[in-house]
């Protein structure tokens, strides 16, 4: 292996998220020193899952087989749906576990800046999927940020003429939270979000 | 009364090493052009948000001589006896130069927010000499300065809504925009635009009422009064509908905005005008140097409302501030100077244009 080849995989390696060069520079050392134990299973493992992992046709999560487990699942609740941003959200929630309905994953938020789209989010597939499975409610769980809201909104909007409700994740103080250390936005949100507790 | 006490340059713009205490009143910096004057004042107000009163790129402000890739501004910012540690430092991360500031050693965001509302900075540069003939993006954004030391959260505000107008562009350009979509966004614009017109025009409100105070008890200033041109909002009688004919207004002009590439109404249109109520005389119809005698009158009387009604500390810088000035901007900056407890920084090329001030004076030659 020339510098030129090892340079090439470092510049790889550095390019995948939160892997800076020198991050990238130790993982290449590691697996070039570990062949057996760590390069070669490595090899194996990325080629099985660039071989047999698809996205899932109906909710767009990542699994071996299409639709995916937790779509064909008879223990979840098939009347509701979880909109998340992307995989890792999803994970997040299952990680918890308490929820038990089906997901759609919209692969990101509107942004017209970044030339993100309607077309570029699986949002026309989550419409016809509401209409097409009578689903009763539509829980949305997207980012807080000006992105996340203008999707929030405008899913909202489009799913408004069907016979579904639609509710989108409370704001407000986080468990554990110590109330002086919260941002002046949070705390009125909390407020304004307040609910009776007798 | 709160001041910067010192600073120390680490391979900043021109200096390698460069250590100055100050007064916590009247400061001077005097020296040639180029000696470094100015690049002091701007290491100053890094300390706030922002880039600092040159807006320059940060890769700009490191010493190119010293083979280094950052610089360093170390200061001691006193409040009320205690002593604010302060450290600045550019850091190159993912391309991009940026700096990192840190309150008594800590990079913790409630540190430097508790920092961040200990004070104000205003500045005079010499281009704002000419503000009244300038374009009036150049006004808009004095006055928007003046809001931000008031309201540290203006500076959210404008970047929100620039950031809509931005994405309503955008959107504008795509054949068939999508109607929620777009509605969202409209609706987002008036929300915001609405907040940024009432701010203003509360600041301006308090301005003039200032600027009416300082004629009652100065007879030699000028009685100016400014106002907001707005071709939306003027027209708009009753405000009660303001909402609805503000979200209607951006919607009719869809076709005309997606042409022009921008947006005709809100905020970011406005100008500030002012006049004089003597001679009822547009501002911009006056000489160059009765011009800086209004901008330094504005500032007094900014200083005033940050002092009274926000009990913040205004520390004001005012860079070559000695060309054009009469008996009446003297008048004006020993009344910012003797009678209010403000920590002012001046430049100028020679020390002997300061001698109307008091020997308290902090003078330092820069070389």
């Amino acid at each position: 292996m020339s510098n030129l080849e090892i340079d090439s995989l470092i510049n790889e390696i550095s390019k995948l998220p939160g892997f800076g060069r020198k991050s990238a520079q130790r993982i290449t050392l590691f697996l070039l020193k570990n062949k057996s134990k760590a390069l070669v299973p490595l090899i194996e493992k990325l080629k099985t899952a660039n071989d047999k992992i698809i996205n899932c046709e109906i909710c767009f999560n990542i699994d071996t087989v299409t639709p995916c487990s937790l779509c064909e699942s008879n223990k979840r609740d098939h009347l509701t749906i979880c909109v998340v941003e992307d995989i890792s959200d999803l994970w997040t929630l299952e990680r918890i576990g308490f929820y038990k309905g089906l997901y759609h994953i919209l692969g990101g938020n509107l942004s017209a800046v970044n030339g993100i789209g309607i077309d570029d989010l699986s949002i026309n597939k989550l419409i016809n999927r509401v209409k097409d499975n009578n689903i009763k409610e539509v829980i949305l769980a997207l980012s807080t940020n000006m992105e996340g809201q203008t999707t929030s909104h405008v899913i909202a909007d489009k799913l408004k003429s069907l016979d579904v409700e639609v509710s989108k994740l409370a704001q407000g103080v986080p468990i554990g939270g110590e109330f002086q250390y919260l941002d002046e936005n949070t705390i009125s949100t909390a407020f304004q979000s307040r609910k009776s507790i007798l | 009364m709160r001041f910067f006490e010192n600073i120390k340059l680490e391979n900043f713009r021109n200096f390698n090493n460069y250590y100055l205490s100050f007064n916590q009143k009247c400061n001077v910096f005097y020296g040639l052009n180029g000696s470094g004057k100015t690049n002091i004042l701007e290491a100053i107000s890094l300390f706030e948000k922002g880039r600092g009163i040159r807006k320059d790129r940060y890769e700009n402000m490191i010493n190119k001589n010293q083979n280094s890739n950052f610089f360093k501004v170390i200061s001691t910012f006193v409040s009320a006896n205690n002593k604010i540690d302060l450290e600045l430092k550019s850091e190159l991360k993912d391309n991009r130069y940026k700096k990192i500031i840190k309150v008594n050693k800590s990079i913790s965001i409630e540190n430097y927010n508790y920092f961040e509302n200990l004070f104000s900075l205003i500045w005079f540069l010499p281009e704002m000499e000419r503000i009244f003939l300038q374009s009036p993006s150049v006004r808009r954004n004095f006055l928007d300065r003046l809001v931000y030391n008031t309201d540290k959260s203006y500076v959210k505000l404008l970047r929100k809504y620039n950031n809509r107008i931005i994405e309503r562009k955008n959107l504008l350009y795509k054949e068939k925009p999508d109607a929620e979509w777009i509605n969202k966004i409209e609706f987002d614009i008036v929300d915001l635009g609405i907040l940024i017109y009432k701010k203003r025009e509360e600041y301006i409100n308090s301005l003039n009422n200032e600027l009416k105070n300082l004629n009652l008890t100065k007879e030699n200033f000028f009685k100016i009064k400014l106002n907001i041109k707005d071709s939306f909002i003027n027209k708009i009688d009753n405000k009660d509908n303001l909402e609805d004919m503000y979200f209607k207004q951006l919607s009719h002009n869809r076709n005309e905005d997606m042409i022009s590439g921008g947006c005709k109404i809100g905020p970011h249109r406005s100008d500030i005008l002012g006049r004089d109520l003597i001679k009822n005389f547009s501002l911009d119809l006056f000489s160059t140097g009765q011009q800086k005698t209004f901008i330094l009158q504005i500032i007094l009387a900014h200083c005033n409302i940050l002092i009274k009604s926000f009990n913040l500390q205004p520390i004001v810088f005012f860079d070559e501030v000695c060309s054009h000035l009469d008996d009446k901007n003297r008048a004006i900056l020993l009344e910012l100077i003797e009678t209010l407890n403000v920590q002012i920084f001046l430049t100028g090329t020679d020390n002997n244009s300061f001698s109307f001030l008091s020997t308290n004076a902090n003078y330092c030659c820069i070389e």
